[in-house]
């Protein structure tokens, strides 16, 4: 499993790939910058064909999609990175980026090397939202460093197994604007190191951290069982009370967390709870739906046949 | 004028076809069991007269026929790799015979002859200059599939069995340049014995990938390179587009969240208007075109089923396999007609 298709919409936005003949550049469109299988320049000489082209100081989105590590080249993303943020005189309007917008069928999403990507946050002060797929063993060295920045609404990082060393970054992250936080988590077969525990800074302090936040996404977890007996406690009441959704989707969720779920009374507070493809069975979906908020309990998972074994959506 | 048709008595092919006949006013078509041509019982010459249409059915799904055309002295196991080279030789000499009848054919015996053949198939479609997975040959161990993969620059690749249909004896398998592979695979391994299975098995030590390349060799493969597919409804997809008599006509999406779209390993699917919206006319042009263009390398055969598929992004598109029995496709409608009343309607026109 894996991930199977490249961004149609992103921020509210139709992504299109960009090619030399896009024609003229527009705000409204993010564009997407991508090599193909069997291309042989670079994705940096693609970008400084992109930043030619008439209307480029009115990009506001782009998407990194395939560079030249994930061809046949060497080009690695810490190098798009550096490219990326030494072109910040030339995109003066961009608010919204995402790397990685690969699919399984160009590569073995755990094969993407991610990268240090600090100097974005650096260059583009006015990043409103920033995305990262990739990495899924041990997030292969993707590093968010000291994140501290005045603009940034949405912070989405999509790997396999993410290491605690991200969870510890985003925890003392200073995002005064910060509206949505989605992590896939995924599983220690892909390297996932963030333990319940890991996520307590987060969960008890998180509306005091980031007083905007709306949306906490906590998904593609295999230990979603035993963080929603977490969300449960008293200690969680707080953000809970103060967020408007809460997304547990594409985990392992199954009857104990589910049940958990049902018995705190904060989660009537919010707006929407978010389980898609979960392991909850019909019956206590049924309880779940009962609730009063908005409930998406669609693709319901059954467990292996032959192992009694669950899986989270994304985990390979 | 008859049509005699070359068939599994009791197939689902069968049904369709007469069903198609029966509402068209015709006669049902005279029946020809592949068992007994194959176990030379009869001819057919004794059945089809010098005017009459001849089609040729698929003898697939049935193991007696299958152990007719191996000749092993037993007949396959529930889901086995049985002998797909002898299948295939044995399969050609009985097309020869048959071609050697003096009547009139539907498709040419000759042209079910490359056409399964996934290498001869390739050959032709590259001769015409269309676009096609780049072949790797047909490799012997990891090793040689590596040393062909470098010399090509690509990191992904898939074997088939030169002769299989469907997902048989599929392994799509990829590397990251620097040691680490990963496959993934239908088949799965008993001893000496090799079954295809429903279930997706992922492998990633070397040794095992060598060792499962190394027990289909055998067996005949096609090695190319696997191109990325396209995305739909957050899925890998594929297309089967039905040409007849020169025009592309049904159209199918397969769509996978694994690197084997085939149908029968039951994928879900997306009808040809959920398609055309999503890529937009000039690429479905692009697709008719080559799709058209494609069955023009196989002048001798009334329909040609091709898997075929777009790059991410929908600007290119690429031949993947062609079909000689591609056109069941129950359920799938052109201008309201299935595969079956599409092919009697054109077949008055066409003729080998």
């Amino acid at each position: 499993m894996g991930f199977y298709n490249n961004l149609e919409t992103w921020q509210g936005l139709s992504v299109v790939d960009w090619t030399p003949e896009s024609g003229p550049l527009s705000a409204e469109t993010a564009y997407r910058i991508r090599l193909e299988w069997d291309d042989k320049d670079t994705w940096a000489d693609r970008f400084a064909q992109f930043l030619e082209q008439p209307g480029v100081e009115t990009v506001t989105t782009l998407v990194v999609g395939a560079w030249g590590a994930l061809i046949d080249g060497d080009e690695t993303l810490t190098s798009v990175i550096e490219v990326l943020a030494g072109a910040r005189e030339h995109l003066p309007s961009l608010t919204g980026l995402f790397l990685g917008d690969i699919t399984s069928e160009e590569c073995e999403v755990s094969w993407i090397a991610l990268a240090d990507v600090a100097p974005l946050f650096h260059a583009y002060p006015k990043l409103e939202h920033f995305a990262v797929r990739g990495g899924m063993n041990d997030n292969q060295d993707l590093t968010l460093g000291v994140l501290r920045h005045a603009h940034l609404k949405s912070l989405a990082i999509e790997t396999g197994g993410m290491a605690v060393s991200i969870i510890e970054e985003i925890s003392i992250a200073e995002l005064p604007e910060l509206e949505h936080l989605e992590l896939y988590l995924g599983t220690d077969n892909y390297g996932c190191t963030v333990t319940v525990g890991d996520l307590h800074t987060i969960l008890t302090q998180g509306h005091e951290k980031w007083p905007k936040l709306r949306y906490l996404g906590l998904r593609d977890y295999d230990r979603a069982d035993e963080l929603a007996g977490h969300l449960a406690a008293k200690s969680t009441e707080p953000l809970l009370n103060h967020i408007e959704t809460l997304d547990l989707s594409l985990g392992t969720l199954g009857n104990p967390g589910a049940t958990a779920l049902l018995e705190c009374p904060a989660i009537k507070s919010l707006q929407k709870l978010d389980i898609h493809y979960h392991y909850v069975t019909e019956a206590t979906v049924a309880k779940l739906l009962e609730l009063g908020i908005e409930v998406d309990a669609n693709d319901p998972q059954k467990p292996d046949d032959d192992e009694d074994w669950r899986y989270v959506a994304v985990g390979e | 004028m008859r049509l005699v048709v070359i068939g599994n008595p009791g197939s689902n092919r069968l049904t369709f076809l007469n069903e198609a006949l029966q509402k068209q006013g015709q006669p049902s078509a005279i029946i020809l069991p592949w068992l007994e041509l194959i176990e030379g019982r009869t001819e057919l010459s004794v059945h089809a007269q010098p005017d009459d249409l001849v089609r040729i059915e698929s003898p697939g799904r049935d193991v007696a026929v299958e152990a007719a055309l191996v000749g092993v002295g037993r007949r396959a196991e529930h889901g086995e790799i049985f002998f797909p080279a002898r299948w295939y030789a044995g399969f050609c000499k009985a097309l020869g015979k048959l071609a050697a009848t003096p009547c009139r054919f539907t498709i040419a015996p000759s042209e079910i002859s490359t056409l399964f053949d996934k290498c001869a198939t390739q050959r032709r479609f590259a001769e015409a200059g269309l676009p096609i997975p780049r072949s790797l040959g047909a490799p012997g161990s990891l090793a040689e599939l590596a040393q062909a993969m470098q010399a090509l620059g690509v990191r992904q690749a898939f074997i088939k069995l030169a002769h299989g249909s469907s997902a048989s004896g599929a392994l799509a398998i990829r590397t990251d340049g620097q040691g680490r592979w990963k496959g993934y695979t239908t088949v799965e391994q008993v001893e000496e014995t090799l079954f295809n299975s429903r279930r997706i098995r992922a492998l990633e030590s070397p040794d095992a990938l060598d060792g499962l390349i190394r027990a289909l060799a055998p067996h005949t493969l096609h090695a190319e390179e696997w191109l990325p597919k396209a995305s739909l409804q957050n899925h890998a997809f594929d297309l089967r587009a039905l040409v007849i008599g020169g025009k592309l006509c049904h159209v199918v999406a397969r769509l996978s969240q694994s690197p084997m779209t085939n149908l029968h390993l039951l994928n879900q699917r997306a009808d040809a208007a959920t398609v055309r919206e999503r890529v937009g006319n000039v690429a479905w042009d692009a697709l008719t075109e080559l799709a058209e263009r494609a069955a023009q390398c196989f002048p001798k055969c009334l329909h040609l089923g091709l898997d075929m598929m777009w790059l991410p992004g929908f600007r290119r598109l690429a031949l993947l396999e062609a079909n000689a029995f591609g056109d069941l496709m129950p359920g799938t409608l052109w201008e309201g007609k299935t595969t079956y009343e599409v092919e009697l309607e054109v077949m008055g026109q066409f003729l080998c």
